[in-house]
């Protein structure tokens, strides 16, 4: 990220519409600084930085509501709304973007004076190579892409407590670490793992969801399905075997009923009237299928009966109008109009005589009706033959009707007939022709409880054959499954690998990104610093400063001064590591930023002659640029003298009192005299900025 | 020269069979991606992409 602007409009104690605030940007000169007196809005400052970001504040930053002016609240009429905005330009990954947040409030006649109109709203736009603006809605996103939020407090902070970072709370701590992991790519590695587990776990939740079980039981199913099977087939074996014999039976016992004079009469009636039953039952049948066929070819026609007086009708009344038959054709009349004469011989040009070419061209229609007419005459005929063939359906229908009940009533009687012999035989006084009788009657009783069983058991058999095919597809469909099984399987054990993998590169990465940390952060801290202390860093990235003049290590008890430089050189450690990443050309995914600003607000407040000094030397070479805001005091001496080269911009933040005889303060820049401190003209206190001529 | 390749840290990349590299580089991608919420919903999407490249 790399900053470019920020413009003010009635934000905190800043009335109106601030000039741009430009920040310097050069590689040599890459500091801007914001000169100020204690309470003319340096920490408002930082914070219009942090408020346009991320809708958040510095630690101590006291009425964070009040965002909008008071003077300017005060000024508006009653119901008026009174807006504040930041306005932010910046750069980043060669897109240019303008990121503008907006409070508004409502003048109100009680105190304080003013209500929220709501939320603060963001509005970004960026532009690309092409120069061409885009809106963009996902503020929160982007900016996240670009310097996530829990990193700016790194780049955007209170010089005063910069040394939190070394003494954190424990949240703090836990913050910090996950800061530093995300600057340094770390806390991606860490996701992915976390992440990466929670997928494997559900890739074998689907593997345990298409096991081997379901497809063993239906195995098992399948097989005892099909012993049933066998089971039946058999019986139904039996069962024909045992129906052939009963007919053997029968056939001798009526051989020796013919083979006996006295009964041998009744005998060859009766196979008469078996036979004649035989014949009258096919015939029966056969006229049976003769209806369904005829139904099924036929019937349709008693349907249209209706169609077909809809259809007389239509004709009907076409010929009542004289539209049927047409009584000229088409051919005809286009042949005319081509012509461009009448047959009476007038001209039909469309431009001498429009009104009788379109006399004639009324003709067109008519004839137009020709194609009608020979398509009513050729479906005449068709409803002609369709009443025909209603008529005939049920003509035929009634014969086989007829025909069935004839059959009916001839099997009937001779069913009866052969009731009649049976009982004549069975009642006969000779013991052998009613004894051969009754064994007849066995064997008939016999077969036909056969029968009735084959059939039950051919039903048996159709709803296994179709339950065995069920089971079948559902047996492909689970060996399909074991080829699933055996992807989820490999799907796991990749992730695990994915997994194992990560691990190993996230411990080689922190152990050589620690290793290279300590290394800067200790270099740095030698180089400013005049303690014989040296700073490590712990396994959450917390930071502490070591002693070993004693022999062992033990931790120091540092001076503020002291942690506070130790912070600044972590702070610019981790700049020049994630830099010095982001230069690879073979590197795992981190944040896109290679450039980071540094926004200080006093930074050298509690030091001493010696440190202002090393850090003055220092910031400005740690960040890709730096903007500071100064009193006086922490600007004065070595820090001015130390920085005089680097300084591309400067500003002044002039603070207006009402109050009278205030003391004055002033600033003086490149041989011009700035003041810091003037009388208000009204009744407000309130601060305006002003660059710096002539830097 | 084999232990400095142990220490480099994409060895465990470099080395890693074709499927589980691109889960790898994938995973980071989206990783990096929504690096700036907080908890971000990302489970199907890694799966989906292990399902791609293991098929």
């Amino acid at each position: 990220m790399k900053l470019q602007s920020l413009q003010l409009n009635n934000f905190r104690q800043f009335y109106g519409k601030s000039p741009v605030i430009v920040f310097a940007g050069d590689r040599d000169r890459n500091v801007t600084v914001i000169h100020g007196c204690n309470g003319a809005g340096k920490t408002a400052l930082l914070n219009a930085f942090t408020w346009v970001l991320y809708g958040a504040f510095t630690r101590g930053f006291l009425f964070a509501d009040r965002i909008v002016n008071n003077r300017a609240i005060r000024e508006a009429k009653g119901g008026e709304t009174v807006e504040a905005w930041v306005e932010l330009r910046f750069e980043d990954d060669s897109r240019r973007y303008i990121l503008r947040k907006t409070a508004q409030v409502l003048r109100t006649q009680d105190e304080p004076g003013w209500t929220l109109k709501g939320e603060a709203v963001s509005y970004l736009q960026w532009a690309g190579d092409d120069g061409k603006w885009n809106s963009e809605d996902a503020v929160g996103d982007v900016v996240g892409r670009i310097l996530p939020q829990d990193l700016h407090t790194y780049f955007f902070f209170d010089g005063e407590r910069i040394e939190r970072l070394v003494q954190p709370e424990k949240r703090e701590r836990a913050d910090m670490a996950s800061a530093t992991k995300k600057l340094l790519g770390i806390e991606i590695l860490d996701r992915a793992e976390r992440h990466l587990g929670s997928a494997k776990k559900e890739l074998e939740r689907e593997l345990k969801s298409i096991g081997d079980p379901e497809t063993v039981r239906l195995l098992n199913e399948k097989s005892s399905l099909e012993m049933e099977r066998t089971k039946i087939d058999e019986e139904q074996g039996q069962i024909a075997i045992d129906l052939d014999g009963h007919r053997q039976r029968i056939a001798a016992l009526e051989g020796r009923l013919r083979d006996l004079k006295e009964v041998a009469s009744f005998q060859q009636r009766r196979d008469q009237l078996n036979s004649d039953l035989k014949s009258r039952r096919e015939t029966l049948g056969q006229s049976k299928e003769e209806l369904s066929s005829l139904v099924s070819a036929r019937a349709y026609s008693v349907f249209l009966d209706g169609a077909a007086e809809r259809f007389r009708a239509i004709i009907e009344e076409l010929r009542q109008r004289g539209e049927l038959p047409a009584g000229i054709k088409r051919q005809f009349v286009e042949d005319l109009l081509k012509r461009g004469q009448c047959i009476c011989g007038r001209s039909l040009n469309e431009h001498n005589e429009p009104h009788s070419r379109r006399e004639v061209e009324i003709w067109m229609q008519r004839a137009g009706l020709q194609d009608v007419e020979e398509k009513a005459i050729r479906m005449g005929g068709e409803v002609k033959h369709l009443q025909l063939m209603v008529q005939e359906f049920w003509e035929r229908v009634d014969q086989i009707q007829q025909k069935r009940q004839a059959d009916r009533s001839e099997i009937s009687r001779i069913e009866d007939e052969l009731d009649a012999i049976k009982t004549k035989l069975s009642n006969s006084p000779t013991e052998e022709i009613s004894g051969i009788q009754r064994k007849l009657d066995d064997a008939m009783r016999s077969i036909d409880e056969l029968n009735i069983r084959f059939g039950v058991n051919t039903g048996a058999l159709r709803s296994l054959d179709n339950k065995i095919l069920e089971i079948q597809e559902a047996i492909t469909k689970h060996r399909a499954n074991e080829a699933k099984q055996a992807l989820a399987q490999a799907r796991v054990s990749h992730a695990d690998e994915a997994i194992r993998r990560i691990v190993r590169m996230r411990s080689l990465i922190d152990s050589s990104f620690r290793k290279e940390l300590v290394k800067r952060v200790r270099k740095l801290f030698d180089t400013m610093s005049y303690t014989p202390y040296y700073p490590d860093i712990a396994d959450d990235y917390s930071l502490r400063l070591l002693d070993s003049s004693g022999g062992s290590p033990l931790p120091v008890a540092a001076s503020q001064g002291e942690n506070q430089i130790l912070s600044l050189a972590y702070i610019g450690s981790i700049i020049g590591q994630a830099r010095e990443y982001h230069a690879k050309k073979e590197r795992l995914p981190g944040p896109d930023s290679s450039t980071f600003p540094v926004v200080m607000d006093s930074p050298f407040g509690s030091l001493g002659p010696t440190y202002r000094r090393q850090i003055a030397d220092h910031i400005p070479r740690l960040a890709d640029q730096l903007v500071l805001m100064v009193t006086n005091t922490q600007w004065r001496g070595e820090v001015e003298q130390s920085m005089a080269g680097r300084i591309g911009r400067s500003y002044v933040l002039r603070y207006f009192t009402p109050k009278e005889n205030a003391e004055r303060d002033s600033v003086e820049i490149k041989g011009v005299r700035y003041e810091l401190i003037e009388a208000s003209p009204n009744e407000y206190e309130y601060t305006q900025i002003m660059e710096a001529a002539d830097v | 020269m084999e232990q400095s390749k142990e220490q480099d840290p994409l060895e465990p990349l470099r080395s890693a069979p074709e499927p589980v590299r691109r889960i790898i580089d994938g995973v980071l991608k989206l990783e990096k991606e929504r690096l700036y919420q907080k908890s971000p919903h990302i489970n199907d999407d890694i799966i989906r992409l292990i399902k791609e490249h293991v098929k």
